[in-house]
């Protein structure tokens, strides 16, 4: 009796967060998607040299965040690592936070004309084999040309 | 101070090269902070917490790396690059380095 209590709890906790995970992911790729739309104007490339126009300023930019994973996506991570599987939850929080990171860059470089040699770095936060979250970092030159 | 992660400063000349400078920042996290980033942990979303502590640890470095600069008579650094390692459990290192120019 008392393992079927201790089961039912977990098993609720684990569709609970699944909702509430899922919530959340779903809001903050709507974010993403409508600020990446109203950033559209200003590319953030990965080449060094874009235009042959004379350049007023450069300057260093950089976004980052650090995303961590909820009670179902930890628990779903861990089981398929059992049995080598993709690992679809992992990949879906490290899309939302590399682009996160580069919008937040894009904001940083508000009035610039491009964002030059961009490079996308991360870092597992977390201890040992659990991940606790992971952080994404973009930085590049932003570049402003003479009008 | 000029800073940029490509070999030159664009619209400039580089006139004298001063070689590499660096910063490096080792931070541990707060434990006590940490039980409530555990909790929010559970519901998943942004680690602000983390988030402010890391971009703080970035900026220490990069002004470690400017002082260094500064201090050899650089007024801009090139091809600046980003390094991080988990030194020990709960804490890591921010590394920065690039190299110093004189441009005009």
């Amino acid at each position: 009796m008392e393992d079927l209590i201790a089961w039912g709890i977990w098993i609720s906790l684990f569709v609970f967060f699944y909702f509430i995970g899922t919530y959340r992911e779903k809001a903050h790729l709507k974010s993403i998607v409508e600020r990446e739309k109203a950033l559209v104007s200003l590319p953030a490339l990965t080449l060094k040299f874009a235009e042959d126009r004379p350049v007023v300023k450069t300057e260093l930019v950089m976004g980052s965040v650090v995303i961590g994973g909820d009670f179902f996506k930890q628990t779903v991570a861990s089981l398929a690592s059992l049995f080598g599987m993709r690992i679809s939850v992992a990949e879906a929080m490290m899309d939302r936070a590399r682009r996160e990171a580069v919008l937040r860059m894009k904001e940083k470089a508000a009035g610039a004309d491009a964002i030059l040699n961009v490079r996308m770095e991360g870092m597992k936060i977390g201890e040992r084999n659990k991940i606790t979250g992971i952080e994404a970092l973009a930085c590049g030159t932003a570049v402003y040309y003479s009008k | 101070m000029e800073i940029t992660n490509i070999e030159t400063i664009p619209g400039k000349t580089i006139t004298t090269h001063y070689g590499l400078v660096c910063g490096s920042t080792v931070r541990s996290k707060n434990a006590f902070k940490d039980i409530g980033a555990s909790f929010k942990n559970m519901f998943g979303g942004e680690l602000k917490n983390y988030t402010r502590l890391l971009e703080e640890t970035r900026q220490e470095a990069i002004s470690r790396m400017i002082e260094q600069a500064t201090a050899i008579g650089a007024n801009a650094i090139v091809n600046v690059r980003f390094a991080t390692s988990d030194i020990a459990a709960g804490a890591a290192e921010i590394y920065i380095y690039g190299t110093a120019v004189r441009v005009e």
